[in-house]
């Protein structure tokens, strides 16, 4: 999937190489870089975003940016930290700038996590209990415990204060760990019945 | 809503290392709706390709070139002074400004650093430098005769072949990391980065 050109037995270049050859006029070689990582990509910007029009948006920007700043990229991360990090770069930016929209409302209870059984995939189960939370929190602690940006960037990107970054997160982090039910796991008990408590 | 300084701190660990993983996670992300990519990919088509003239000089490769440029000036000036006075000497054909320039090791190398400090505990892959005969020769054109690597692995760096291998620094704490073209033979200059990274 994705690749243009080349044979299905020519060596897959790295991310490092593909940008590489980006920088250096190759005519698809950045299409393939995204298209080697746009699951991950739309993944961040879904949960940074209001909605899945906000985050394709918002994925498209991002990429545009990447696609022309590439020549100033000095390698000192990897290439697919780097495309993250612009997507949801863009994804905040766009939070702060439609700031007063009305709140989106939380997603019904089909989506609810439920037990993380074994057979239950734990990062669908985790995405799905973040997709649950309004999305200023979701975006706050996607920023900072998903992507690693510090309380102080990340306020700045939202436009918010340091302390409503931290009062989010942290109501975030409860919030997942109530529908993950990590307290029952960390008390040594059986995880609790599939309903949902009453959300916040 | 309580926040999370009441909550037991190994489930706030458990949430917080739980979106961390995920951001890095690409593995379990889903599926993409084609319109999505097919809306970014028409984008990034519609992108003019980047080619070498719009390349801009990083900082780095704007001074090597102004110390290259400088040092062709300067034998310019020194060999027109020395035919004022003497007989036309003749000189051997010295570096080009395009040499001097590319001479230059770069200093950031497209690892990320823990992924670079993790090689400390892993034994070494030398690749195309395996042979100890021609890694020590190598390592003695870098000033590092008898010096004992601490680890190492191929890496392709712009487009070269290369390994990376990690040195003692000036102090224990310091690790130094170069890159290496594979050859590391004498007609090419072998340094191709060098960085000095701190344990952690």
């Amino acid at each position: 999937m994705g690749t243009v050109g080349g044979t299905s037995e020519a060596p897959q270049r790295t991310d490092a190489e593909l940008l590489a050859a980006h920088v250096a006029g190759e005519r698809y070689a950045f299409e393939e870089l995204f298209r080697r990582h746009h699951r991950q990509l739309y993944r961040l910007a879904q949960l940074t975003s209001r909605n899945p029009d906000d985050a394709a948006d918002a994925l498209q920007d991002a990429m545009l940016s990447a696609h022309r700043t590439a020549p100033a990229f000095r390698y000192d991360a990897a290439v697919s930290s780097w495309l993250y990090r612009i997507v949801v770069n863009a994804c905040l930016d766009k939070l702060r700038r439609n700031r007063i929209r009305p709140t989106t409302t939380l997603l019904e209870d089909t989506c609810h996590a439920g037990d993380p059984t074994p057979r239950v995939d734990t990062a669908i189960v985790i995405e799905r209990a973040l997709m649950r939370l309004p999305v200023e929190q979701r975006a706050a602690v996607v920023a900072v415990d998903m992507q690693g940006y510090s309380v102080v960037e990340t306020a700045r990107m939202l436009g918010v204060a340091e302390g409503t970054v931290k009062s989010r997160c942290s109501r975030a982090r409860r919030k997942l760990a109530e529908t993950l039910n990590y307290f029952a796991m960390a008390d040594g008990g059986t995880a609790p019945s599939s309903s949902p408590s009453n959300p916040p | 809503m309580g926040d999370e300084h009441d909550l037991d701190p190994a489930v706030v660990a458990r949430v917080r290392s739980d979106l961390a993983e995920l951001g890095s996670d690409a593995a379990s992300a889903p599926d993409v709706p084609d319109g999505v990519t097919s809306r970014v990919v028409a984008a990034l088509r519609a992108e003019p390709a980047h080619t070498v003239r719009r390349q801009p000089l990083g900082r780095l490769q704007l001074f090597a070139l102004v110390v290259g440029v400088g040092a062709v000036v300067a034998a310019v000036v020194v060999g027109a002074s020395m035919a004022a006075r003497e007989p036309a000497p003749t000189f051997p054909a010295g570096p080009t400004a395009e040499q001097i320039t590319v001479a230059r090791p770069a200093t950031t190398i497209p690892l990320p650093q823990p992924q670079i400090l993790a090689l400390l505990s892993q034994g070494p892959d030398y690749g195309p430098l395996a042979d100890p005969a021609q890694r020590n020769s190598c390592l003695d054109r870098l000033g590092y005769r008898g010096t004992a690597v601490l680890g190492a692995r191929p890496l392709t760096m712009a487009g070269k072949d290369g390994v990376l291998m990690l040195l003692p620094g000036d102090a224990p704490e310091l690790v130094v990391a170069v890159v290496v073209d594979s050859n590391c033979s004498g007609a090419h200059p072998p340094l191709l980065a060098r960085t000095v990274v701190t344990r952690t």
